[in-house]
């Protein structure tokens, strides 16, 4: 916070130093005025057409006080022109892209005059759907803003700004639909956002860990999104989105395991189809979580289990493996982190190599050398196609970890190991909540139902979300 | 809650259960019992065989002896001899109850057996026979092998 009159020394004191601030003085009809902005953030053109030029031409009081008013009630002809009672408004007002001019004496006004140079919007990149529109966001809020209004036409969206982050300064935005969201939700979206004081929310772990209160869990408490479609469609639901500036992404919140196993694909083909491969990504889920373990635990513990044919192929696979089962699988299972985490960081073209080497030439080469046996291969292999299957990356990232738990638990104590390990699961999922919705809420009571509902019938909101219209059609 | 995890990890670690590798198993899946010169003799389709006084040191040894571990829990064909019917219920200690159990008359060779058996052994689980004291069906040898009465 920056306190002090509001006068040239105080303002250039604030930037003292910054190669890309700019100030200049001017002369109008004899009065001494002077014009700030960020180099890179506002547009020189637009500052001379549109600032300048009016303030040159059009202004023709003689003291600065009437020179203010004029410029104010229109004189100088820009849609944004806000008057700055105090220092720190005009400080983030000129890293906001506006350009302020000061009349000494009797105020700053600033003038919108943002850059253009921003992304353009483009085709979303993770979450692509083969039907569905094309446009995701981008890293300006505003533009995002303008996505959905786009999207969601309605006026009652409210787009509820505010700044977070002492020293980055962030622009956060919260939108919901008046008359439809619950209020409790908004309010302690808002409360959440009010309550941060750190120094940079610049980060996607930053916003999710303080936005959702940073408990000790893995699982995602909140629901992240590129597209905008989807983003719009939570907010029809009831839910709170939350867009920051910088970040090429739209929260959504609460967020439960229901919805983080929903696919933009769902909406995109027919109601059978979609619950068909809904049932299939919960089998992924399942088998992606415990097959490495269960593997583990057969191959160790309960071999009587296994079908005599399997398990005879598993004895003669395993036969010339030095390792035992259970080192087998959890190497296994971190040379496949390490082939993704080798991915991300490589360039598109050479990561998708190094992972089609990896896991192809290095897996078939390990087996043929008798370092890992095919079983065992196969199981880490399907559990990591699995996890490939979740719609949401921060799901499947903490399921791998809960994954080699599992896998470590299964090598000490077997089936009882894993079942145990499934109970610590279930314990923490249902201790979690998002917004003071339980995580496992959609399972409670026997209501779970992971089909899509045919559109004709899908005739209310989600319940849970406690939505003040609770009818989506009739 | 740290305190709850240390306690849940050294009673996993306290379990009596221990694991064997699946890679140093020997599983069995026929075991033909008989009695030469007085002793029990026990030969299985894994290729092991061993004798002893009784079926419990006869299979003492063979486990023994065995270059693996013998996996008994995938035993399905029990092949036995009119001498050796009578241990019946001993075997009950040693696989499981499903285990279907035949009486054979000729010499039984169990790594050539396993396929016929599969095909055409009848359905005579251990623990009927020797619940319902049913009748064990006889495999002999005429040429082929082939089940009495059928």
């Amino acid at each position: 916070m920056y306190s002090g009159e509001v006068n040239h020394e105080n303002i250039t004191k604030i930037f003292e130093g910054a190669g890309d601030f700019i100030q200049r003085p001017l002369r109008c009809n004899g009065v001494r005025l002077y014009a700030y902005a960020i180099d890179g953030l506002t547009s020189g053109g637009d500052t001379s057409e549109y600032v300048l030029r009016p303030i040159t031409d059009n202004l023709t009081g003689q003291t600065a006080r009437t020179l203010y008013d004029e410029a104010l009630l229109g004189n100088v002809y820009n849609s944004v022109a806000d008057p700055c009672k105090d220092l720190d408004t005009v400080a983030r007002k000129l890293v906001n892209g506006f350009c302020v001019i000061l009349f000494p004496g009797a105020g700053a006004i600033a003038f919108e005059v943002k850059t253009g140079e921003k992304r353009s919007i483009s085709a979303p990149e993770v979450e692509n759907t083969v039907k569905g529109p094309k446009d995701a966001f981008v890293e300006t809020v505003r533009s995002n803003t303008s996505l959905i209004r786009r999207h969601l036409r309605t006026p009652e969206l409210r787009l509820w700004e505010t700044q977070v982050g002492r020293r980055s300064l962030t622009n956060v935005t919260v939108a919901y639909i008046e008359g439809l969201t619950d209020k409790t939700l908004v309010q302690r979206m808002r409360r959440r956002l009010e309550e941060i004081d750190v120094d940079g929310f610049l980060a996607p772990s930053a916003v999710e860990e303080y936005v959702t209160g940073s408990r000790k869990t893995a699982f995602p408490l909140i629901q992240y999104t590129e597209r905008a479609d989807k983003f719009c469609a939570g907010l029809l639901e009831g839910r709170v989105g939350l867009l920051v500036d910088g970040l090429p992404l739209g929260y959504l919140a609460p967020a439960d395991l229901g919805y983080l196993m929903e696919s933009p694909e769902d909406w995109s083909r027919d109601y059978l189809s979609a619950s068909f491969l809904r049932i299939l990504r919960y089998g992924a889920l399942i088998l992606g979580l415990i097959l490495p373990g269960l593997y583990i635990a057969l191959a160790v513990f309960h071999q009587e289990m296994i079908p005599l044919p399997l398990l005879r192929s598993i004895i003669e696979s395993k036969k010339d493996v030095p390792f035992s089962t259970a080192a087998e699988v959890v190497s296994l299972l971190l040379a496949f982190e390490l082939l993704q985490e080798s991915g991300i960081h490589l360039p598109q073209a050479v990561g998708q190599s190094v992972s089609t080497i990896g896991g192809i030439v290095v897996g078939t080469a390990a087996v043929d050398a008798g370092l890992v046996s095919p079983a065992a291969l196969i199981a880490v292999s399907i559990a990591g196609v699995c996890g490939f299957v979740l719609p949401n990356r921060d799901l499947a990232e903490a399921l791998r970890l809960w994954r080699l738990g599992f896998a470590l638990i299964a090598a000490v104590a077997g089936l009882f190991g894993l079942t145990a390990g499934l109970i610590v699961l279930v314990g923490h999922l249902a201790g979690l909540q998002c917004l003071e919705v339980p995580y496992l809420a959609p399972f409670h009571m026997g209501q779970a139902s992971v089909l899509r509902d045919r559109m004709v019938t899908d005739k209310f909101r989600d319940s849970l979300l406690h939505p003040e219209d609770g009818r989506k059609q009739l | 809650m740290k305190k709850w995890i240390r306690l849940g990890a050294l009673l996993l670690l306290l379990l009596p259960q221990r694991g064997t590798e699946v890679g140093e198993l020997l599983p069995v899946e026929v075991l033909l019992v008989e009695k030469e010169a007085g002793q029990y003799a026990i030969t299985t389709d894994t290729g092991n065989s061993a004798r002893g006084d009784s079926l419990k040191a006869a299979m003492d040894t063979l486990r023994n002896t065995a270059p693996g571990v013998i996996f008994l829990d995938t035993a399905d064909y029990v092949l036995l001899t009119e001498e050796t019917l009578s241990c019946m219920d001993a075997l009950q200690g040693f696989v499981r109850p499903g285990t279907k159990v035949y009486t054979v008359e000729g010499e039984a060779d169990p790594e050539k057996l396993g396929a016929f058996l599969r095909a055409h052994g009848p359905d005579t689980p251990l623990y009927r026979i020797i619940k319902e004291a049913k009748m064990v069906p006889k495999l002999r040898l005429e040429g082929d092998w082939h089940f009495e009465g059928r």
